[in-house]
Order: C-alpha cells, then sequence, then structure tokens
C-alpha cells in the first residue's frame, strides 16, 4: 500500500476514534450510560482521536515530513528494533506472569484476579505457538 | 562483520545525510552501520555498493571464524 494511502487510513481510523469517544460521553452526558469508567473511556478515546487527527493531517499537508516519517517507519535498523522490543518485553512478562502467579500459588491466595493472570500467560504462549507456525509455513 | 562504508563516504565527499537519503535509511542507520553495531541486510548492501559503484563485496569484508 502507498504511504500516502496508509496515512489517510490512519487518518480515517483517528477520526473514528473521535466519533466513537464523543458518542460514549454524550451517552453519559445524556443519561444513557451511567458507568464513570466508560466515561473516562470514552473521553481519552476521543482526545487521542484528535491528536491523531491532527498529527496525521499535518504529514498529509508536508510532504517531506510524510517522506523523513515512511523512511523512519520502513528502515530496516528501527524494525529489528522494534521487533527485539517486542520479543523482549513478550519473555520478560511471561515470566513476571508466571513468577507472580506461582508466588499466590505458594501462598495459598488464589483469586480471580490471579486466575485471570494465569489464564493470560497460557493464552499467549498459545497465540505465539499458532504464530510461530503460521509464520514458518509461510516463508 | 566490518564494512569500508566510511572510508567510501569521505573518498567521495558525501555526509551521512546525503547517504542515508540516497539508500531511503536514516541516518542512526549509516551511523551504526559505520561503527560496526549493525549489520546490513542484503537488500541495504546492495543499495550501498550500488550507490558507491562498487562490488558488494568491496564494500563489506566478510571474516570467516
Amino acid at each position: 500500500m502507498d504511504y500516502k494511502n496508509k496515512i489517510r487510513t490512519r487518518l480515517f481510523t483517528a477520526v473514528i476514534y473521535v466519533f466513537a469517544g464523543a458518542a460514549v460521553v454524550l451517552a453519559q452526558y445524556l443519561g444513557f450510560l451511567k458507568n464513570d469508567l466508560l466515561f473516562s473511556f470514552g473521553a481519552m478515546l476521543a482526545a487521542i482521536g484528535i491528536m491523531k487527527t491532527v498529527k496525521y493531517a499535518r504529514i498529509i499537508k508536508n510532504p517531506d515530513k510524510m517522506h523523513s516519517r515512511e523512511v523512519a517507519e520502513t528502515d530496516e535498523r528501527n524494525v529489528e528494533i522494534a521487533l527485539k522490543a517486542r520479543s523482549l518485553a513478550f519473555i520478560i512478562y511471561i515470566f513476571a506472569a508466571g513468577l507472580t502467579v506461582m508466588g499466590f500459588l505458594i501462598l495459598g491466595r488464589v483469586n480471580a484476579q490471579i486466575n485471570v493472570l494465569a489464564y493470560s500467560v497460557c493464552f499467549l504462549v498459545f497465540v505465539y505457538w499458532i504464530c510461530y507456525l503460521v509464520i514458518q509455513r509461510r516463508s | 562483520m566490518k564494512n569500508r562504508i566510511k572510508e567510501m563516504r569521505k573518498q567521495n565527499k558525501v555526509t551521512q545525510d546525503e547517504l542515508a537519503n540516497a539508500v531511503d535509511v536514516t541516518r542512526q542507520t549509516i551511523i551504526s552501520l559505520e561503527n560496526g553495531k549493525y549489520n546490513a541486510s542484503l537488500k541495504l548492501a546492495h543499495s550501498l555498493a550500488r550507490f558507491f559503484g562498487v562490488k558488494i563485496e568491496d564494500l563489506f569484508i566478510f571474516e570467516e571464524e
């Protein structure tokens, strides 16, 4: 996909965020929703949408900026660094969450949150295994 | 893997920024390549060699362990 079209897609997504966030905030304000957490989420979504809309609109108007962004995003060293960071974060999460679950199990304090943490570790490892098989077959 | 990118760049009087723009990478990548901290992909190695008008093996020195 052409980089300009990619930025346009991101701009469109950002505008959707704005409308979605605004809808949630409006629903709360009009009394259709009575959930403070959801209201905060809606406000956050709208704010992020507005910031991204402004950012991508400015990029589209400036071809030099668009080119330098494209180079920065597709630069092979940057891509490699991002992949390594993601991989390391995954490993650290698995170990940290796994050790936390084991610690609570040993202490005999198992509750819903610990169960969710344990399931998230299992789910992540399972998804990693599936992704590995899929990517291995494709390459 | 060692390389002669810095040497060739100075010979051709090209700045790191100009080289980076020519091969569509960031200046940080050129710096890392020159310092030997990063090994270029085959595609980037080919782009660099073509820019300087030399062969890949003249630009990158592969040392057997």
